[in-house]
């Protein structure tokens, strides 16, 4: 087959494709070498550096995984390429000096407005903590689901710099026994019934003493991409919480109508637990790389969970068979990612699956497959070892 | 065409056949260069429904939004499209709606053996965004099925339920035909319907609300104080119609008894009164009045009775499980039942014996009878899709049963 016709088959430009598509699917099994990196295109974003672009309307980035350990001040990613993800399609940039953040709602004596120099008069405080999408490995398994398609790069690790949220809303005489804290998101989707983006988050997620009304990431200003001019950053609670250019916030007893993705159950105070799962990944080699039989490989990564602290990390070169433990860095913030490396000798030439398998001070482990995951969450927060894994090619 | 998603796909799976088969240096594909990343699709395929996916998706969205996501099933379109329209507010109409869930399904899912083998035996009414229906009602005289859709917690006063008006074919003739979101109308959590006459009756929590059968338009209100969930409404005698409550209220945990299991009964002139009370009723959802009383199939305690209008019950079969949902009678006197425990469809047989009718149904709440194509209409809860299945032999002069 002439690559040209190759080329226009995966287009649909030839008539053939039908025919082709079907040679091609018969034919994977043996040749060619299947693409092991990023299925998605390696493109300059405007304001930050070289990431994966799965859309770009809603943007979407994911960072390499050689750039999640950053190189200005490692282990924490660099801002340019911390991972974007927006669901809005129209993004404007907010005036800092008309900003205002409202808080308002039932459990709050009267509503009170803050401007960001309001904000940033309360003592600044920062966090190292690791953002984190629940569609985490949602490209890596099947049948896809109805979310974006991220692979490996979902996940970014950053110093927040900002407001303590429990400071603020003490100030304001907010009342925590609500329950629930709304927040509402400047950015306007296109649909008249659904202005903005909402979340509601647990009151004591809200008012832990880690949780920040952000305006600095990495000792910078919070950049554009990231949610300028002010953020929510809950450590050890996944990122869809993390509402960028946050406007509003509302104290409330039940889960607010009409937030995204969160649909009453009935049940309770109605907010989801959110928290980061206990987590690792192979940074090095990466996917597809190419390392030398019978010579030892050392094999780099990172773990984090919730911010109980990683206790050990295991990796396995057999697909699950045997785990060898591996050589643990300093862990640093409670709620930032810490890295691992061991090292072992492949044997037979070939495609080798490599997974790790981390193991938290409270006790979680990650699970081995994904199914039972995919089975009850439909795969939101899947940490399984094997839909993570990092295939190297062994020459 | 499919050529982009294999080369997207991961290649662990591969690899760990390999592995587990020890012939890892058998394919001899390391010497060859790994090959570059798949091409950057950036159309949408050619087919019919293309221009309405244009139209409705890629004002928010680009193509690759959709592209990326091949692989997704037939449900999960339905489901990410219904997103789109119901939680963040896309404006498409409900033909344009199945135009493009059909393009999507066409192009772009696909086939999985979990949902395939869900679907096994049923026919699936598809492409309409259905959200968390709890009944189906055949209304003979329009040939139409009318769908309650609670739309979140079935526990909620959220103002959002709605009531779809379906053709026997699963076109969606008017999705939101009857919606809590209209001016005027209010609709919190709509459960088992009835119709008596020209009025539509809705269990809806504590109230049973009316509506004029031909406009959609509210007509009264019936609150019963003192109920918790009103679940099922049937049809009785002289313009009556009987309701159930369920005696269900929620927690952080889940359901929680509320012990106010009760059968009503409200006459033409909306005058009500208990018929039944306590919890020896075994948490009543289900009814349908048959010749000789009122058939309740209970959610508690998964019995089946016969309650007369003084309270009376008379025990019947008990199905294999039970968390029983809805019942219908058959033209021949025959009851089907749904149960949540079995994840089945039971029909009681003449001689006093169930058979499960669907080998797997999930979620199946109250299911409706279409005596005009011998037809069982399951609506699957949490599935928010609405299937059905022909119940052979039993179409034979069956006409509804009633007293």
């Amino acid at each position: 087959m002439k690559r040209r016709d190759f080329v226009l088959g995966m287009l649909g430009l030839s008539g053939t494709s039908l025919a082709l598509t079907k040679w091609l699917l018969a034919s994977r099994r043996v040749t060619p070498a299947e693409w092991l990196g990023s299925p998605y295109p390696l493109v300059k974003v405007p304001g930050a550096g070289e990431m994966y672009q799965l859309w770009d309307r809603p943007p979407l980035y994911e960072t390499p995984v050689s750039k999640l350990v950053g190189t200005k001040n490692p282990p924490f990613t660099d801002t340019d390429h911390y991972y974007i993800r927006w669901r809005e399609a129209d993004l404007k940039p907010l005036d800092p000096d008309a900003f205002r953040l409202t808080i308002t709602g039932e459990g709050v004596p009267k509503p009170v407005t803050l401007t960001l120099a309001d904000i940033k008069n309360f003592p600044k405080i920062e966090r190292g903590a690791v953002g984190m999408c629940g569609a985490a490995g949602f490209g890596l398994i099947r049948p896809r689901r109805p979310a974006p398609p991220f692979t490996k790069g979902d996940l970014s690790c950053a110093l927040w710099g900002g407001a303590s949220l429990r400071a603020i809303l003490e100030d304001v005489g907010a009342r925590p026994e609500f329950g629930v804290l709304t927040a509402k998101s400047a950015v306007k989707i296109i649909s008249n019934k659904h202005p903005t983006y909402i979340r509601s988050v647990r009151m004591v997620d809200a008012t832990g003493a880690n949780t920040l009304l952000a305006y600095e990431m990495n000792g910078e200003a919070l950049p554009f991409w990231h949610g300028a001019p002010l953020r929510l950053v809950i450590p050890g609670v996944i990122g869809p919480n993390w509402v960028k250019q946050l406007v509003e916030l509302e104290v409330r007893r039940t889960l607010a109508p009409r937030s995204w993705y969160q649909k009453a159950t009935g049940f309770g105070p109605d907010v989801p637990k959110m928290g980061v799962k206990t987590f690792s990944l192979v940074l090095s080699p990466l996917d597809g790389e190419r390392v030398p039989v019978g010579a030892p490989v050392d094999v780099m990564g990172i773990a984090f969970d919730s911010g109980q602290g990683i206790d050990r990390v295991d990796v396995s070169a057999d697909n699950g068979w045997s785990w060898q433990g591996a050589e643990l860095g300093p862990q640093p913030d409670a709620y930032v990612w810490r890295k691992w490396k061991t090292s072992f000798t492949p044997t037979t030439a070939g495609r080798i699956n490599v997974m790790s398998r981390a193991t938290s001070t409270n006790g979680e482990t990650q699970p081995l497959d994904a199914w039972p995951n995919i089975q009850h969450e439909g795969g939101h927060r899947n940490n399984s070892s094997r839909t993570f894994a990092t295939t190297f090619e062994v020459v | 065409m499919g050529a982009q998603s294999p080369a997207a796909r991961r290649p662990l799976v591969a690899a760990v056949l390999v592995g587990s088969l020890g012939i890892a240096g058998g394919c001899r594909e390391s010497d060859r260069p790994v090959s570059g990343p798949p091409p950057y699709v950036r159309e949408l395929k050619p087919g019919e429904g293309k221009l309405h996916v244009e139209s409705a998706c890629l004002s928010c969205h680009n193509a690759r939004t959709i592209i990326t996501l091949e692989g997704m099933t037939k449900d999960w379109w339905r489901f990410d499209v219904c997103k789109m329209r119901h939680t963040f507010g896309a404006e498409v109409s409900d033909v344009d709606t199945a135009k493009i869930i059909k393009y999507l399904e066409d192009n772009y899912s696909w086939p999985d053996p979990v949902e395939d083998r869900e679907r096994t035996g049923t026919d699936v009414i598809e492409r309409v965004c259905y959200q968390t229906p709890e009944s189906v009602l055949y209304h003979a005289p329009e040939d139409v099925y009318l769908v309650s859709n609670i739309n979140g917690s079935p526990l909620g006063v959220d103002g959002d339920g709605f009531i779809s008006k379906i053709a026997a074919d699963g076109t969606a003739l008017d999705l939101t035909w009857i919606s809590g979101e209209r001016e005027g109308t209010v609709l919190n959590a709509p459960k088992g319907m009835a119709i008596q006459g020209s009025t539509l009756y809705v269990a809806d929590l504590t109230v049973v609300r009316k509506f004029d059968l031909r406009t959609g338009g509210p007509t009264g209100n019936i609150p019963i104080p003192g109920s918790t969930f009103l679940n099922d409404v049937c049809e009785g005698p002289n313009g009556s119609v009987y309701v159930t409550d369920t005696g269900l209220s929620g927690n952080t945990e889940g359901f929680v008894n509320t012990r106010t299991d009760a059968v009503y009964r409200i006459e033409a002139d909306d005058r009500y009164r208990a018929i039944a009370t306590g919890t020896v009723l075994g948490q009543p959802n289900g009814c349908v009045a048959v010749p000789g009383g009122l058939v309740v199939v209970t959610f508690g305690s998964g019995e089946v009775y016969r309650l007369d209008d003084d309270g009376t019950r008379h025990p019947m079969p008990r199905p294999p499980r039970g968390v029983l949902d809805g019942v219908v009678a058959l033209g021949d006197g025959r009851l089907v039942i749904s149960s949540f425990g079995g994840q089945a469809i039971y029909i009681l047989r003449h001689d006093q014996t169930y058979e499960a009718l669907a080998p797997l149904v999930d979620n199946p709440a109250d299911i409706a009878w279409d005596q005009k194509r011998g037809r069982i209409v399951v609506p699957q809860f949490m599935k928010s899709r609405v299937v059905y299945f022909n119940l052979d032999g039993a179409t034979a002069g069956a006409t509804p049963t009633g007293p």
